[in-house]
């Protein structure tokens, strides 16, 4: 072929327009010529959206995919400008683009014969890139029309002629007008697809441009800290952060983020280092330790630091795997220090927590534990948290009476989600070990009137326990009837995972069926090998003990039955974890006479920190029957030391509940804790023979 | 698509200056390359390396907003404070409120940032005690090890022992950069364009315009590079500059015509070999530097816009110099048609 030469002089050529030889132009000539358009086209277009693309790169870089849409938009609108002038303007002035002029096309007004007029031409131009924009399917036009003109040219009444004689296209045949409309609609279907995923798309990021996630610091501790912000000494981001994760309110990674922070913006290194350094702790010692070394050596000389010593020496103990408790002198001797040498308000809540939690990880002196949670704290879900440590040390002593005063005093000003955990936690507590009393109804109302099934509280194992237990007791005392528990066991079960409903449906049957079939659905639950800390087989193992222990003791079956479940306990991971599966086992072997095994359960049972000196006298008891009457003298021992801590009898505010037991002899805790006269004899016994050694 | 035409120019006799010039920049890219796989690998460590990323972005973040000097006044000298872009102020201001994604990004720039991990280790190096106040101190120590890692790759790369960067620009690696190219695609298009323009350049105006051009390029090219944006960090390789160069210079002579391979549609008739005008290089090799440049955000595009620019530039003044020689496009059409065509009409 012979192409034309796009540079000879267009005038000449469009003095010869209106030849009348000339006929329409070859459609793939037409095609032809706009990609030869395009490369001189395509460079100038880049170069008009350059500054376009440059901001979308940087808002694409900020994460901004709202704005980096929007300025894809804006360039492509300003290389379509450049498009759209390009037509015009050639057309306009020579009738024909160098693309076309390499195949000798000429763009013509139908009526003239010659060059459009401009309006024309920049009607033709934008509509041409309207087609272009649509994947090109009205350019199929070509073949759907006798004069072979698309949408284009019937909008500017022009069409596309061709100079050559030999390059002259007949009008379309049928054949072609067929595969014509098959591409064409082939384009708009793509074309459709692919704008509205792309108008979706952009939709989308404009729906979220408004609510730009920040890159922020944790939100709970923005919240805690806006509320401190009225304070006279305003604490820092860092303080507060540890304060709640100390707490147990926000996540390690919280945590991290927030010491991070601290560190690099200078608000407070030193705890930024304590704070990168407990995240670590526990995980990776060797990190840890680096960062507790920067703790120590940008102030040795602070109450961080003197943490930092503490946290050093349990680590130690933990890499020497001892088998005894670490000692907890350093913790006791920071905490005297705080309850001691300075007014509490000096005293970060952050140090309060940190020392709280590791008084009550380690067991330190239960006695500082209520010192310290003496003073109200500055944040509502920190003052929470020091009013469950109040509540489970003062348990822990057996002033359950305070613990439970303690509690509801301070019920209506927790956070819900605080009363709930704290309610569950008393409630299982009095469910447990005094089964269906008054106290434990008030507890567990608490809990459910503060518990949200819609807020999935009834998904956590503990409370669902406790609520379930808590039913059974309604039922046991006429408060409620069987099918009013099936009612709570359908709500329930929405919210429990799989094993959560099974074992509440094995209780309904076990209560109200048939025992024996619940029985033996225990059983099946109870002997499942892997634990895996779920709540339920082990609930399924106290309550197959609990039956069990119903049977008479002169049922050896039932004796058998309950030595191989203490086997189960004792060879479960980690069996102090389970300490209310110990109790059970406990009690059902002591009432049974099998003093030798109950003690051994007894004495595992004693690392259990929620244990209380009520069973520990019982341990004693059963020690002192099974012949150990050195074990016996020595919990008696030690109960005698931790009697009942000053501090409460100080504590003005539970005074005025509690003072019936305030006083700490023998005989008031015997009244308070329903000892039998037979136990107390056996605990007089054995101090006696104590003080004899 | 439209390319010069490359027949009739392969003959080594008629480009010796060329062909030894691209020999000399595969012989010595297959000469680095065993060491170019290893480092490269090891520099892709580093780069993937979150932790060492997060706090140089957290450094650069420092920098940027003006929290901390890292670097000793003296380094600064003579460029005067400079205002850091927008965007960039605000990703170091999310990098320091904990943002992750943001701390490498900048982490990234860091590593091309002209002199900053290089004077900010240099720092550190000689006060201690500065280094412990910056930042989180234990992540800034597990960073100059990282540095001293960093180091020890760039010291065995070849992009970094022959390339031209801010913390190498001894003058004879002005030339050298010119030779190393970062990896076989790199090598390969480099070649191929110097190939195509150098053999027209020598072939059309001498071997010593050709050789000038190629070296005299490279150099204006680093040199309008290092004034547009300054010189990186990391490192300036690839003939690119000198072959823009050679593209100015074909293309200086606006109205001469040059035989093009076009190719419009996979259809007989639509592609062959075309008579156009010089100035066609210009929007098809020229242009879409100047909008890669004009596109592209400052410290990040991998491609050196600058220097081709800046080649291009040397290359027309250059054409100045060195006249053509008309006898050569007797030759060249001859060469492409078989018969001495008259190069002002088309031919396929």
């Amino acid at each position: 072929m012979v192409l034309r030469d796009p540079l000879e002089k267009p005038r000449e050529r469009s003095a010869r327009h209106s030849k009348a030889s000339d006929g329409f132009a070859l459609p793939f000539d037409r095609l032809a010529s706009h990609v030869a358009d395009f490369v001189l086209l395509l460079p100038i277009m880049a170069l008009a959206m350059a500054p376009f693309r440059r901001s979308g790169i940087e808002a694409r870089l900020l994460g901004d995919s709202y704005g980096a849409d929007l300025a894809l938009v804006k360039g492509l609108l300003a290389a379509l400008a450049v498009g759209v002038l390009w037509e015009t303007f050639f057309v306009a002035l020579w009738g024909t683009s160098p693309g076309r002029a390499i195949f000798g096309l000429r763009v013509v007004d139908m009526w003239t014969g010659g060059k459009p007029r401009l309006i024309h031409a920049f009607a033709r131009a934008v509509t041409w890139w309207a087609s272009l924009f649509v994947l090109g399917a009205p350019f199929f036009g070509v073949y759907g029309n006798a004069k072979r003109r698309p949408i284009h040219d019937r909008v500017a009444d022009t069409e596309v002629r061709s100079r050559s004689t030999r390059r002259q296209s007949a009008a379309p045949r049928l054949a072609e007008l067929a595969t014509g409309s098959l591409f064409a609609t082939l384009a708009l279907f793509f074309a459709t697809m692919a704008l509205s995923g792309q108008v979706f798309t952009f939709r989308e990021n404009a729906k979220i441009a408004d609510k730009k996630m920040e890159p922020d610091l944790c939100q709970d501790v923005s919240v805690a800290f806006a509320r401190w912000e009225n304070l006279v000494v305003k604490p820092t981001r860092i303080s507060v952060a540890l304060g709640l994760s100390a707490a147990g309110t926000v996540e390690p990674s919280c945590l991290e983020l927030e010491a991070d922070y601290a560190l690099w913006n200078n608000q407070g290194r030193v705890l930024g280092y304590l704070g990168k350094a407990l995240t670590y702790y526990g995980v990776d010692s060797g990190q840890a330790e680096k960062y507790f070394g920067k703790v120590c050596e940008l102030e040795p000389d602070s109450d961080a630091c003197r943490m930092v010593e503490w946290y050093r020496e349990v680590a130690e103990y933990d890499s020497s795997r001892a088998q005894e408790e670490v000692g907890t002198d350093t913790l006791d001797k920071i905490a005297r220090q705080m309850t001691t040498t300075r007014s509490s308000e000096v005293w970060p809540d952050w140090m309060r927590l940190l020392v709280l939690k590791e008084m009550f990880v380690h067991r330190g002196d239960p006695d500082l534990i209520l010192q310290l949670t003496q003073d109200p704290a500055q944040d509502e879900t920190i003052g929470a948290k020091l009013v469950e440590y109040r509540t489970r040390a003062l348990w822990r002593l057996d002033q359950k009476r305070e613990a439970k005063a303690t509690f509801f005093s301070a019920a209506d000003a927790l956070p819900r989600r605080q009363r709930v955990v704290l309610a569950s936690w008393l409630c299982s507590r009095e469910l447990y070990e005094a089964s269906c009393s008054q106290d434990a109804d008030r507890a567990c109302d608490m809990m459910e009137r503060s518990a949200q099934v819609e807020q999935g509280d009834f998904g956590v194992p503990a409370l669902l326990l406790a609520s379930l237990r808590h039913a059974e007791c309604r039922v046991d005392k006429g408060r409620s009837t069987t099918a009013s528990f099936s009612q709570f066991a359908d709500r329930v079960k929405k919210a429990a995972d799989e094993e959560g409903r099974k074992l509440v449906e094995t209780v309904h049957v076990l209560r109200f069926e048939d025992r024996r079939l619940g029985m033996e659905i225990l059983r099946q639950m109870a002997s499942e090998e892997d634990l895996s800390g779920s709540l339920y087989l082990t609930e399924a193992n106290i309550r197959l003990i609990e039956e069990i222990a119903k049977e008479p003791s002169s049922n050896k079956e039932a004796t058998k039955e309950l030595l191989q479940l203490r086997e189960r306990w004792f060879s479960s991971r980690d069996a102090r974890r389970y300490a209310d599966w110990g109790r059970a086992l406990f009690e059902a072997l002591s009432r049974r006479g099998e003093w030798q095994r109950a003690a051994e359960v007894g004495v595992m049972l004693g690392a259990e920190f929620e244990f209380d000196q009520r069973l520990q006298r019982r341990i004693a008891v059963a020690a002192w029957n099974a012949g150990k009457r050195k074990l016996a003298a020595d919990l008696v021992d030690s109960l005698e030391k931790s009697r009942l801590p000053a501090s409460v009898e100080g504590g003005a505010f539970l005074r005025r509940s509690s003072s019936g037991s305030l006083d700490s002899s023998a005989e008031a805790t015997a009244e308070v804790s329903g000892e039998s006269a037979k136990e107390r004899d056996v605990i007089e016994l054995i101090r006696r023979s104590g003080r004899r050694r | 698509m439209i390319f010069p035409l490359l027949r009739g120019l392969l003959w080594f006799h008629r480009a010796p200056v060329t062909w030894l010039m691209v020999a000399l920049n595969v012989a010595i890219f297959s000469w680095t390359y065993p060491a170019y796989k290893i480092a490269d690998q090891a520099m892709e460590e580093v780069l993937d390396d979150s932790e060492f990323m997060s706090t140089t972005g957290l450094l650069l973040s420092l920098e940027i907003s003006g929290k901390s000097e890292l670097r000793t006044p003296a380094a600064n000298l003579g460029v005067g404070p400079t205002v850091e872009p927008k965007g960039l102020r605000e990703l170091a201001e999310r990098s320091l409120r904990g943002d992750e994604d943001s701390r490498v990004l900048l982490g990234h720039i860091a590593l091309r940032r002209s002199g900053f991990i290089e004077e900010t280790f240099a720092k550190f190096q000689e006060q201690p005690e500065f280094a412990a106040g910056v930042g989180d101190a234990v992540a800034v120590e597990k960073w100059q090890e990282g540095v001293e890692r960093l180091f020890e790759v760039q010291g065995v790369h070849p992009s970094y022992r022959l390339g031209l960067s801010s913390g190498r620009s001894e003058p004879w690696r002005w030339l050298t950069y010119q030779i190393a190219h970062s990896g076989f695609l790199h090598l390969f298009w480099n070649m191929i364009f110097l190939l195509i323009f150098g053999t027209f350049v020598e072939h059309s105006r001498g071997s010593l315009a050709s050789f000038l051009t190629v070296w005299l390029g490279g150099l204006g090219g680093a040199l309008v590079f290092t004034l547009a944006s300054g010189l990186s960090a990391s490192p300036l390789v690839g003939a690119s500059a000198a072959v823009s160069a050679l593209i100015a210079v074909a293309a200086s002579n606006m109205r001469r015509r040059l035989p093009f391979v076009y190719w419009l549609l996979p259809i007989q008739g639509y592609y062959g070999v075309a008579w156009l005008p010089a100035w066609v290089l210009i929007p098809a090799f020229v242009l879409p530097d100047l909008s890669g440049w004009l596109s592209s955000q400052p410290g990040f595009s991998g491609v050196a816009y600058t220097a081709h620019l800046g080649g291009a530039f040397i290359g027309f003044a250059l054409s100045r110099v060195f006249k053509e020689r008309p006898q050569a496009f007797t030759e060249l059409a001859q060469s492409v048609t078989g018969t001495a065509a008259s190069s002002t009409r088309l031919a396929a």
